[in-house]
Parts: C-alpha cells; sequence; structure tokens
C-alpha cells in the first residue's frame, strides 16, 4: 500500500496526516495524532475499546483506514468536553463507572452515539446499543450512568 | 513522524484541575508522559515540601500521596489515598494522587507495620497490607506539621495545637496559626514523640468518597503503558512463538522499515529468579506505529523448535492424563489433615455417600490492556514505564537484562487497563528491556497483538478434583475427602519442595470456613507444562466452586436447605463462624431466600471465605436451560471484609468479581492443540456483555473484625451460586466448567396421541433422542421404544403406567416433557408407522405396518372404504378402492381411529421414470439420444413417438442413452419401467437426411418404363420425379433403391428422388424414347415368396398375355397364363434362388424379390 497525504477534521481541528492508506484509523489517532484516549483492544472489532464518531456514526477505529477518513471529522474521547462538562462524563463520576478504565472511552463513545439517536433509550435499547467489552464488571454503572445522562434516575 | 512530539514533557502540566460533576472541584494528579515518577514528587516538592516518599505538600495547599502499588482498577489508590488523608487531618478535595513506581521504601509491608522485601500488588492485600503503615506514616506527618506550627511560634505549646482541614490551630480558641503549605519545610526537620492514630469517628475512612482516578478516565486523559509517549520514541512489537514452549530456530530478512529485529528471552515462560528463558521471540523495531510494527512482526519469518513437551499440551491429552493421575497419582495430603475420612467414607452405608468430580479449565487473564511495556535503556541506567503489579520483580528482571546495578533502575507504574494475575509476569518487560537495550539511547515501546497476548499468558492451572462426603442418618456431614488433580506454578519455576503441597492448589479446600468431624484434602501434582499463573481469587477461583457444588448435592440428596446445611456446619462459636452466620442471615434477607423466586427461575448460593478471612455469601438467580443456555438475572452478595474503607468501591469489587466470574463459569477457557492455544482474540474467548451482566444487590456487614481483602473474596461464589441454581432449575448438576460446555440433553418438544390406555405407541418430538437409553410414563418404564431419529422417538405405554409426564433419557440426562400423558382404559388405538407404496392406481395393494392392529374395523383411503387383510398385530394389507382420492389413510379399531401422518398419492407411481431431458434435440434415425431423468434402473423400452428403440443402455438411474429407430418420427421420447412410464415434455425432432442417386437402370425407355433407381437415403420418399415430372408410381424396395414407372408427358431428363429432408438428383439424364411399353410385361408380386420344385407359384403383374417364358433365377418353368395379369407357374427342379421372370414378344420382366427355392 501507498503513502498518502490525508487531511481530516479531529475534534474540531484540521489535521493532515502523511501515512500508509491502509493504516487503521485507531493508530493514526494514537501514534501520530497523540490522541490516545482511543484504546486497542482486539483489533478485530469485537471489543469496541476504540470507539469514535465519524461524522456523528459511531465506528470502531480498528476497521477504519486511514484512506476512508480523508475529509471526515473525527470525535474522540478527547472531544466529547476537555473540562468534564459532557453530562455523560458527569454521570460517569456520578455513579463511579470505570474501574481499570480501559475500555470507557469506547463506553463513552458508544453512549454518545445512543443518546444521540435515543435521548431515553429503554434498558432494552441500552442492552442491544451497548456492546463494548468490559472485563472490569461495569455493565450495571454503565447503564446507570445513561440513565443518568439522560435525565431519567 | 509525529510521535512522541505532540506531548511535550511539561512539569507545569503536572497538575490537572478539572472541575466535576456538580460543580465541585475533583482533581486527578497522575503520573506526565515521559515525567518520572521521583522527578513529579520533586516538582510537588519544590514547590512546598515532602514528608517522606509518600507524602508531598504543595504549595497551593494540595497534598500529594504517593500510591506505591498497581491502581489495575480495584481503586486502591483511593483506598490507601483515604487512609493517609484520614490521618493527615486534610479534606478530600486537596489530595492529589502521583502513581508510584519502583522504591524499596514503597515495600508492602509483611506485617502491618514492618516493610517487606518487595513491591508489588496481588492477594487483595493493598488497603489491607497498607494500612497499619500508613495510618503511622500519615499520623507521622500530621505530628511533623503540629510541632512545625509549635516550632515557628514557640509561644503556642503542642498541647494547645491540632491539625484541621490541612492547617494547624489552636485548640484554645480555634484560631489558625499556619497552613500545611506554610509549614511542610520546616516539618521535614521535626521529630515528634507523641504521634497518635486518629479516633473514630472518621471523616473519610468508611466514606464512598469519589475514586481520584476516574476525571481522568472519561476523558481520555488516564495514561496507561500503551499510551506512554516520549520524545525520540520509537515503536515495536514481538514476533511471538505461535505454540507454547517454542524456541526461535530461523530468523528471516527484516522487512522494508524495520530498524531492527531482536532475539528476546520467550514470553508465558517460568522466570525464575536469576536467570533468563531462552530466546523465543523476536523483538520488531520499527520507524511506524505500533500498527506498523505489528504488522512487521508478522511479516517476518521465523523458525521455531519445540520443546520436548510442546506436543504435551493437548486438551484431550491432558484430560486422559488428568484422568490418570486421579486413578492413581501419588497424592500429598495437605495440611491440617482432621480425623479419619477416608476411614468414615469406609464406614457409611452407600445411601449416606455423596460423590463428586469435577473440573475447570485453563483460564486467560484477557486484561483488556495487551501487554506492552515502554523502556529507554543508556549504559548507565534503565527507565521503565509500564502496566506492572510487580515493581521489584520488573526492577529486578531489568537489572539481569541490562547487566546494571539494581540502582541503575528506575520503573514507572502506569495505570493499568486490568491486572488479574497477569502482570504479576515479567515477560512482557523482560522482551521489553532486551529489545531497548539493542538500541540504546532511543526509548522504545513494546505492544503485543491481542493474539499473542492470549497465546503467551500464564494460566489459571485447570483442575479435576474429585469430593467425596458421608453424612450420618440425620443429614449432618461427618467426613469429606478431596482429591486434587492439577498442575503448580511452584513446580515450574522450580520452588516447590518435593513432598509438599502448593498451596494455590488447594486453597479453600484446606482452609474452607466449615467444621467437618473428619477431613482430608490431598493434592496430585500434575507436571505438565502449561504456562501457569494466578488469576483474580487464585485456588479459591476453582476450590470454592468443587467444595461449594458437592455440599449443594449433600443438601438435595438429604433434602435439606443449602443454607440451613451450612449454618450447620459454622457451630462451632469461634467468631468467625459467628461472622459467617451473620452473613448467611443477611442472605437470606436480602435474597428474599424464603420467597420462590418467579416461575421459570430458581436460585442457588454458594459462600466463601478468603484473602484475610474476608466472608462473602452470594445468590444467583438463575433462568434458562442447558440448550437454550442460560440467563443469570440476578445476583445477591452479602460481605463482611471486616471494615469496609470505601463501601462503594467494595461495591463495585464486588460487581466486577462477580461479572468476571459469572464469565469465566459460563464460557471460558482456553484449549490447546499439540500446543497451539486455540483461542486467541475476543471472538473465541468469549467475555460478558453488558446484556448478559446480572443486576447486582451488595450488602455489606461492617463486623468490626480486622481489615480483610476485597478484590478477590467476591469471585469464588459465583460459579458454585449459578450451578447450584441451575440444579435447582433443571436437576442437572454441572460439575465442569464451563457451564456452556455441559451436555444438552433430550427436550420433548411434543406427543402425540395425548391420552390412551396401556399398549398405545406414543410417538414423541424433540431433540436429542439419539442413543435413548430409557423412556418413561409417570416414572414407570416403557419397555419397547424406538428412536427414529434425533427427532423423534416412538414408545409403547407400558402396564402399570398412570397418568403423568413422559421422559426421555439418554447419556446427557433426561428430558421431561411439560404436559402429562393421560393413562385411559380400553383397547389401544391402532399405531401407523408406514406404508408402501406411497402411491398407486385404485387396486394397488398397500401394506402398512404399525402396531395394534389385530383388531381393525376399518381401513380408509381420505375416506374411502378399503378392503383389508389384517396379516398380524403389525401389519395389514389394504387396496385402494375405486374412487380413492389422494390423502391420508385412517385405520379403525374399537379403540378409536388413527390416520397417518403422509398421504397416500392415487395414481402416480412414484418409482416410474421420468424424463427430465435429452441431448441432443434432433438427430437422424440411428442417432444416439442421451435421456436423463430418474428412476432409469430397470427400464424396459424406450419410445420415440412411439416408437421403440431397439437398442438402449441404462447408463444409471438418471441417464439412459438410446439410438433412433428406424421408421421413428418426431415426438415426445418416453421411458418405461415396471411401474409405469415418463414422458418427456417436448419433442425429439427426427432429422431425415437427403437423398442421394447415384445410378439408375435402364437409362432411357418410352413413357410406362420401369426403372429401378439406385442411391441412399430413400427413407420416406415423397416423390420421384423425372425431369421434373412427377412419377405416378414408385415403390421403395429399401434405403438404397426404389423402382419408379416413367409417367406420362415425361421428357428426357434427371431423375430426382424427394423425401422431408430435401431431394437427390441423379447426374445422369433418363432419356425417353418413342414408342410404347405396352406388351412388355412386369411383375408386381408373387406368392408364395418360397418352395422346394414342385410348389405352384402365382404371378401377378401385366402385359402377360403372350408370355414365352417363365424362369426362376434363369431355369425355364412350366406356367399357366391364367388372364393378362396373372400366371401359374411351377417351380423347376435344380433352379436356384433368385428372380422370377417373365418374358413375351416385347419384352421381359424380372420381379425385384427373390424366391427362396431352397437351394444357393
Amino acid at each position: 500500500m501507498a503513502n498518502v497525504n490525508v487531511s481530516l477534521t479531529v475534534n474540531g481541528q484540521q489535521r493532515t496526516v502523511s501515512a500508509d492508506s491502509g493504516e487503521p484509523l485507531l493508530w493514526v489517532l494514537r501514534d501520530r495524532l497523540g490522541l490516545t484516549g482511543t484504546k486497542y483492544g482486539c483489533g478485530i472489532e469485537q471489543c469496541r475499546a476504540c470507539s469514535v464518531l465519524i461524522n456523528g456514526q459511531l465506528e470502531k477505529a480498528c476497521d477504519v483506514d486511514l484512506s476512508e477518513v480523508a475529509g471526515r471529522s473525527i470525535t474522540t474521547i478527547e472531544g466529547l468536553s476537555p473540562d468534564l462538562s459532557n453530562k455523560l462524563q458527569q454521570a460517569w463520576i456520578t455513579e463511579q463507572v470505570p474501574q481499570c478504565g480501559y475500555c470507557q472511552s469506547g463506553m463513552l463513545m458508544a453512549a454518545t452515539a445512543l443518546l444521540a439517536s435515543t435521548p431515553k433509550p429503554t434498558d432494552a435499547q441500552i442492552d442491544s446499543a451497548i456492546n463494548n467489552i468490559c472485563a472490569c464488571g461495569t455493565y450495571a454503572r454503565v447503564r446507570l450512568g445513561i440513565k443518568r445522562a439522560a435525565g431519567m434516575l | 513522524m509525529s510521535a512522541g512530539t505532540n506531548k511535550a514533557v511539561s512539569r507545569r502540566g503536572f497538575l490537572k484541575s478539572m472541575l466535576g460533576a456538580g460543580g465541585a472541584l475533583v482533581v486527578g494528579v497522575e503520573l506526565v508522559p515521559g515525567l518520572s515518577w521521583t522527578n513529579a514528587a520533586a516538582a510537588v516538592a519544590t514547590a512546598g515540601g515532602s514528608l517522606g516518599v509518600y507524602v508531598t505538600i504543595g504549595a497551593d495547599e494540595t497534598v500529594t500521596l504517593t500510591y506505591p502499588g498497581a491502581e489495575m482498577g480495584q481503586g486502591a489508590s483511593t483506598g490507601l489515598a483515604q487512609i493517609l488523608a484520614e490521618e493527615l487531618m486534610v479534606d478530600w478535595s486537596s489530595v492529589r494522587l502521583l502513581l508510584g513506581g519502583y522504591d524499596p521504601q514503597l515495600n508492602r509491608p509483611t506485617n502491618g507495620t514492618t516493610l517487606g522485601t518487595s513491591q508489588s500488588t496481588g492477594g487483595s492485600n493493598s488497603v489491607r497490607g497498607y494500612h497499619d503503615y500508613l495510618r503511622n506514616v500519615g499520623a507521622t506527618a500530621r505530628q511533623k506539621l503540629i510541632w512545625a506550627a509549635n516550632s515557628l511560634n514557640p509561644s503556642i505549646p503542642v498541647s494547645d495545637l491540632k491539625a484541621v482541614n490541612g492547617t494547624v490551630v489552636r485548640i484554645s480558641d480555634g484560631s489558625l496559626v499556619a497552613t500545611y503549605g506554610a509549614l511542610a519545610a520546616t516539618a521535614v526537620t521535626m521529630t515528634p514523640n507523641d504521634v497518635a492514630w486518629v479516633q473514630p469517628p472518621y471523616r473519610i475512612i468508611g466514606q464512598s468518597v469519589p475514586r481520584l482516578d476516574l476525571p481522568s478516565k472519561v476523558n481520555g486523559s488516564a495514561v496507561y503503558g500503551i499510551d506512554i509517549r516520549l520524545p525520540g520514541m520509537l515503536y515495536a512489537s514481538v514476533k511471538q512463538a505461535p505454540k507454547v514452549g517454542q524456541t526461535v530456530g530461523t530468523i528471516g530478512a527484516a522487512p522494508s522499515g524495520v530498524l531492527a529485529v531482536v532475539p528476546v528471552p520467550a514470553a508465558s515462560r517460568p522466570v525464575v529468579s536469576g536467570a533468563l528463558p531462552p530466546i523465543g521471540g523476536v523483538g520488531v523495531v520499527t520507524n511506524s506505529t505500533t500498527w506498523g510494527a505489528i504488522q512487521a512482526a508478522r511479516s517476518i519469518a521465523v523458525t521455531w523448535v519445540d520443546e520436548a513437551y510442546t506436543a504435551n499440551l493437548d486438551t484431550a491429552l491432558m484430560k486422559t492424563r488428568a484422568a490418570g493421575l486421579m486413578s492413581s497419582g501419588t497424592a500429598v495430603t495437605a495440611s491440617p489433615k482432621v480425623g479419619d475420612a477416608d476411614a468414615a467414607l469406609v464406614a457409611a452405608p452407600a445411601n449416606q455417600r455423596y460423590s463428586g468430580t469435577y473440573s475447570v479449565p485453563y483460564l486467560a487473564h484477557a486484561t483488556m490492556e495487551p501487554m506492552n511495556a515502554t523502556v529507554l535503556v543508556t549504559d548507565a541506567s534503565c527507565e521503565i514505564w509500564a502496566p506492572t503489579q510487580v515493581q521489584t520483580k520488573a526492577a529486578e528482571a531489568a537489572a539481569l537484562v541490562t547487566g546494571l546495578p539494581l540502582s541503575a533502575i528506575k520503573v514507572n507504574t502506569t495505570y493499568l487497563g486490568g491486572g488479574n494475575g497477569r502482570r504479576l509476569q515479567v515477560d512482557f518487560i523482560i522482551q521489553a528491556v532486551a529489545i531497548a537495550k539493542a538500541m540504546k539511547g532511543t526509548p522504545i515501546k513494546t505492544v503485543w497483538s491481542r493474539e499473542d497476548d492470549f497465546t503467551h499468558d500464564y494460566f489459571r492451572p485447570a483442575s479435576l478434583t474429585k469430593i467425596d462426603a458421608a453424612v450420618d442418618g440425620s443429614g449432618a456431614i461427618t467426613a469429606i475427602k478431596a482429591r486434587v488433580v492439577c498442575p503448580s506454578s511452584k513446580y515450574q519455576t522450580g520452588t516447590l519442595t518435593s513432598g509438599t503441597v502448593d498451596s494455590s492448589a488447594v486453597d479453600g479446600l484446606v482452609n474452607a470456613l466449615y467444621n467437618f468431624p473428619n477431613k482430608t484434602v490431598e493434592w496430585v501434582l500434575d507436571t505438565i507444562e502449561v504456562p501457569l499463573g494466578s488469576w483474580r481469587s487464585v485456588g479459591n477461583s476453582q476450590n470454592c466452586f468443587f467444595l461449594e457444588s458437592l455440599l449443594d448435592e449433600v443438601a438435595i440428596g438429604t433434602n435439606q436447605d443449602p443454607i440451613a446445611l451450612r449454618r450447620s456446619l459454622l457451630n462451632s462459636g469461634t467468631p468467625t463462624h459467628l461472622r459467617a452466620l451473620a452473613v448467611l442471615n443477611a442472605l437470606v434477607t436480602a435474597s428474599n431466600w424464603n420467597t420462590a423466586p418467579v416461575s421459570g427461575r430458581a436460585r442457588g448460593m454458594a459462600m466463601s471465605m478468603s484473602f484475610g478471612d474476608t466472608i462473602v455469601g452470594e445468590v444467583a438467580e438463575v433462568s434458562g436451560s442447558v440448550a437454550s443456555g442460560f440467563k443469570v438475572h440476578n445476583v445477591t452478595v452479602v460481605i463482611d471484609c471486616g471494615l469496609a474503607v470505601n463501601p462503594g468501591m467494595v461495591k463495585a469489587q464486588i460487581e466486577s468479581a462477580v461479572d468476571q466470574g459469572l464469565a469465566a463459569a459460563m464460557w471460558q477457557g482456553q484449549t490447546f492443540v499439540t500446543g497451539t492455544p486455540q483461542k486467541r482474540n475476543f471472538d473465541t474467548y468469549r467475555m460478558a456483555r453488558l446484556r448478559e451482566a446480572p443486576a447486582i444487590n451488595t450488602v455489606i456487614i461492617d463486623s468490626g473484625a480486622k481489615l480483610g481483602g476485597v478484590g478477590e473474596p467476591g469471585l469464588p461464589p459465583i460459579a458454585p451460586a449459578i450451578a447450584n441454581a441451575i440444579a435447582r432449575l433443571t436437576g442437572i448438576r454441572a460439575r465442569n466448567l464451563p457451564l456452556s460446555t455441559m451436555p444438552v440433553p433430550p427436550v420433548i418438544s411434543s406427543f402425540t396421541p395425548s391420552s390412551g390406555p396401556v399398549g398405545t405407541v406414543v410417538t414423541l418430538t424433540g431433540t436429542g433422542f439419539t442413543g435413548a437409553t430409557a423412556v418413561t410414563f409417570n416414572g414407570v418404564a416403557a419397555t419397547s421404544f424406538t428412536v427414529a431419529s434425533a427427532t423423534q422417538l416412538v414408545a409403547t405405554v407400558p402396564a402399570g403406567a398412570t397418568t403423568g409426564k413422559i421422559a426421555v433419557t439418554t447419556a446427557d440426562g433426561t428430558g421431561t416433557s411439560a404436559n402429562s400423558y393421560s393413562v385411559t382404559t380400553g383397547i389401544p388405538l391402532p399405531f401407523l408407522a408406514s406404508f408402501t407404496p406411497a402411491s398407486g392406481p385404485a387396486g394397488t395393494l398397500v401394506t402398512i405396518n404399525g402396531s395394534n392392529l389385530t383388531g381393525t374395523t376399518a381401513v380408509k383411503f381420505n375416506g374411502a372404504t378399503a378392503a383389508f387383510t389384517v396379516v398380524s398385530a403389525t401389519q395389514l394389507t389394504a387396496t385402494v378402492p375405486a374412487g380413492a382420492t389422494t390423502g391420508k389413510i385412517s385405520v379403525t379399531n374399537p379403540g378409536g381411529t388413527t390416520t397417518t401422518t403422509a398421504s397416500f398419492t392415487v395414481g402416480l407411481n412414484p418409482l416410474a421414470p421420468t424424463v427430465s431431458g435429452f441431448s441432443p434435440t434432433s438427430g437422424a434415425v440411428g442417432s444416439t439420444v442421451t435421456i436423463t431423468g430418474s428412476k432409469f434402473t430397470g427400464t424396459t423400452a424406450v419410445r420415440f413417438n412411439g416408437v421403440a428403440a431397439t437398442v438402449f443402455t441404462v447408463v444409471s438411474d438418471t441417464q439412459v442413452m438410446a439410438t433412433v429407430p428406424v421408421g421413428a418420427t418426431s415426438g415426445k421420447i418416453s421411458v418405461t419401467n415396471a411401474s409405469g412410464t415418463g414422458t418427456s415434455s417436448s419433442s425429439y425432432t427426427v432429422t431425415v437426411p437427403v437423398p442421394t442417386v447415384s445410378s439408375f437402370t435402364p437409362t432411357s425407355g418410352p413413357i410406362g418404363t420401369v426403372v429401378t433407381i439406385n442411391g441412399t437415403n430413400f427413407v420416406g420418399v415423397t416423390a420421384v420425379k423425372f425431369n421434373g415430372k412427377t412419377a405416378t408410381s414408385f415403390t421403395v424396395v429399401s434405403a438404397t433403391q426404389i423402382t419408379a414407372t416413367v409417367p406420362t408427358g415425361t421428357t428426357t431428363g434427371k431423375v430426382s428422388v424427394t423425401n422431408s429432408g430435401g431431394t437427390g438428383t441423379s447426374s445422369a439424364s433418363f432419356t425417353v424414347t418413342s414408342g410404347s411399353t405396352a406388351g412388355a410385361p412386369t411383375i408386381s408380386s408373387f406368392t408364395p415368396s418360397s418352395g422346394r420344385a414342385g410348389t405352384s407359384v402365382t404371378l401377378t403383374g401385366t402385359n402377360f398375355t403372350g408370355t414365352t417364358s417363365v424362369k426362376f433365377n434363369g431355369t425355364a418353368a412350366t406356367f399357366t397364363v391364367v388372364s393378362s395379369t396373372k400366371i401359374t407357374t411351377t417351380v423347376p427342379a435344380g433352379a436356384p434362388k433368385g428372380s422370377i421372370s417373365v418374358t413375351n414378344p416385347y419384352g421381359t420382366a424380372t420381379s425385384r424379390d427373390a424366391y427362396d427355392t431352397g437351394i444357393g
């Protein structure tokens, strides 16, 4: 594969990356743009620790090539809010959701996408929307955090 | 490349303040990438003051606490900060956290107040392990600050000073003397002699204060090992062996873009103090990203060499091996042994003995953050940034790899994306240091792929354990004997003393909280070389499952409530047992134990004591089935860990342990095939998802006992609690984990009929019937049943059966019908198993097989009454009646009527051939046609538009080849066998070849001359023409000969012959001469056509009047002219077979056919 120059918008900032066109967005974000909040867990779209928003859509950054994001707008965990003012971040603190925290960037991005489409999700909607793997067992609190952010608690 | 330049090292960025929920100031302080932890502490101390390695006070009045261990999600960093903050008398909002690194002053205390020899995080021993020591550190720091206030204000005696919210105030009037920030520098030199712990009630200990590490974990700023970025850093990965127990053979050429290829010590090998594993991996350094490094590592060609044991690491072989050790391996008895369990078991009658053999698989740690470390090696130093649970071991390993003294090694602890025991190992750090050593002066971040993380784990050992119990007449357990077969990490690292027991093999059994009058726990070492390590709750993770399952089997067998059974085992009155009783009592209340769960669910319970006498009881509520899988709806947990320093975090740890233990119990287990781990990523190693996580209700009992562990004790009881619930839900005891491997018992989904007397044959529909060993009707075994398929079984209602459910038993278990079968009185219905043939016209004799046919009174075909004959109780024959239509067959006896499920088809015989096609679709007579269809075996005829082929070959049941017969015309092809005829839907076109005319004779003559035309393809001739004039009379003698009469009006010209294929024309012309052929005879026929000399033959023809001679093939014969068209003649002696000729004065006629005289 060939080296390409790709311009994209990350958390509102215009960035240009020169790299292999097949390099996954995950590694472009982490190792080239220094946005290490997006995590590597499996590389095969299973764990969803690398979840980001691309033009508002939830995507797994391990499976999106650099060449596919030219001109796109990416939102990562760092883009939720710099000061913890995001309602999901606040709910996560209130409910003390994270433990090791490694999966929580992806969890928060999935929750962001869920609330964008479904402002008051039911338990069943949460069940089907949140497929991220958490090895610590924060699931019950993730559910609470989403409901709190949705103003349902 | 932008790596390493985005986050410049910045001490100003060290303190990160963030406004948290509700507007409260939530502050986290973390290691900043690139900053050594000691430098970070110094940065704070420069502004304020350091009161030792643990406490640093900033000029801004913040108090930074150095966390000595690994923060892997368990929250111990916050817990320890609470202890320090309590003693320091500071407000929680002013507390900051610094993740520490390798420093002997941060070693974990051994007995509460004395530092041990190593820094490590494990054994649920952080908060309880550091508690006393940090209380002393905090209390000392507080008194130093008070004494500093006195030192700076000598007029105020120490006795009038106290610490309040980060300040020192006068007790007498409450006035402020100084803030900590102003006192810190002086405090360092103070040596207070009045250090005493803060007394309850506590301000911070026991409070669910928010965790210090969470703000950074919700905005992506928390730095895990994999997130380290240093100036000039390069990325590396490791090519690991595909199998466990392999070393590097040869290393291929480096792919382009690779800066270094570095042989490194093998991962997942026991690391014995002072020695490195053999070379078992290849480090690959790139100037790309981590992704580029992993890709490069995958692409480099390496050959691998097996160890002698590699092929033994095979799940099937290992199971056999463990079973052999269970039956005949040499065991070592663990201490303490109580009484004589063997004797008590022998003495107990069989119905008072219980026995179960249980097993658990190897488990992967599956931490979300794959193994990684970042290392900078120089000639004089080595600095490591790593997610490690063992800073001391990491430093020692780095010293070994680099040859540098321990004093030259720095280890910085990052956050851990899960630990779970995996990061008690330093294999990945050894590899990272080895790679960095080859790249001196350049920081190298080495990251494993997820696949390598799963392949090269130190697995939780598999264990095969048999437990025997004896009970007395009242159901009280009198003896327990456990025999454990499992491998040992101590054996693998050479630290197991021969003849002793590896405590992790028997933990939770030998030290179970119950009081058994006789107890023996023995262990058989399996020396298999699967790499082993500690996994959350270690030996308790499997041994609690074994013991608590066996106790449940006893409870069910003796009809005791499982909680009552456990209460009876706790009756010795010791403090531990009183606490356990309290846990059980709280569990009964919190789980609504005495109220039945909703329909379709069942509860199971289990308890254990582990990690510093923390007692946990759990109740799981479960629904589902083996076939459909199980769902754990909710889990009730009661924990007594002495004192909950942070109740919110205790609950979080219980939730964590339950979810993780649930996933392991339900689905997880690593398997091996000749050394290759089979599950290498999350697609095959199943983790719990949110929808599978139960609701968890945790009750904390503050018993006032000494601090117990929290991180691990919640895990052991969940697997047996679920298994015990399943036993109550299904009647099936799950003795082997994971539960997803439970064999699926048969399922009866329906049966028909639903009632009938003894002797009725009942058809069961369901799944898993293959190999059925028993079918019962309300508990009475059927003496006759037949498994028709995995999904259908027929059984005869046995004598003695009563109304009730039907059950089918196989080796995989028993399935019971949801509904009851009603046993009635009377004559059992006919049972119809099959009939043959399946179709036929009226009059067909049909054989019906089944049961209870003796008393048959009627047989009907779709309602039409048929004549029948009862052959036997299991067979009758019936004739398809005239007027019957396609439909089911019914058989009636005095008990009722049974109807077949299949229909009899009137008319079509399914055994008759079908013709689906043929090729080619046209051809001449004599062509070969390939016909396709079905049921061609036994073909008796192939017809072309009704003309039977004289030559055909049955190639297969679906193919016949036939030759187009003479006389065939275009039309459909049919194939016939004994059962009927199949006809093609399309027509075969018989093509006719164009005639050719090669010669004719005579070549000239007048009108009326009979000309013999020779040529080919004289088939289907429709016209013969002389120079275009159609002959009114012609005869096709053969395919090669025609006789034709030259018609009136003919002129000289060519002779043509026409059929449907075309027209053939002679090259020569027939010359029409003048005159007439009138008078010359013609012979059109004669009869008979054969006969010896003396036979009278009648000739028919024309112009016989005036005949001068009749000859048989040249021999003159006697003759009589009967009329101008008839002659009778006698066959002359000696004439050979041949034509007959008649001669008159105008000419000679010769017959076209030969007369057979029997001569020649």
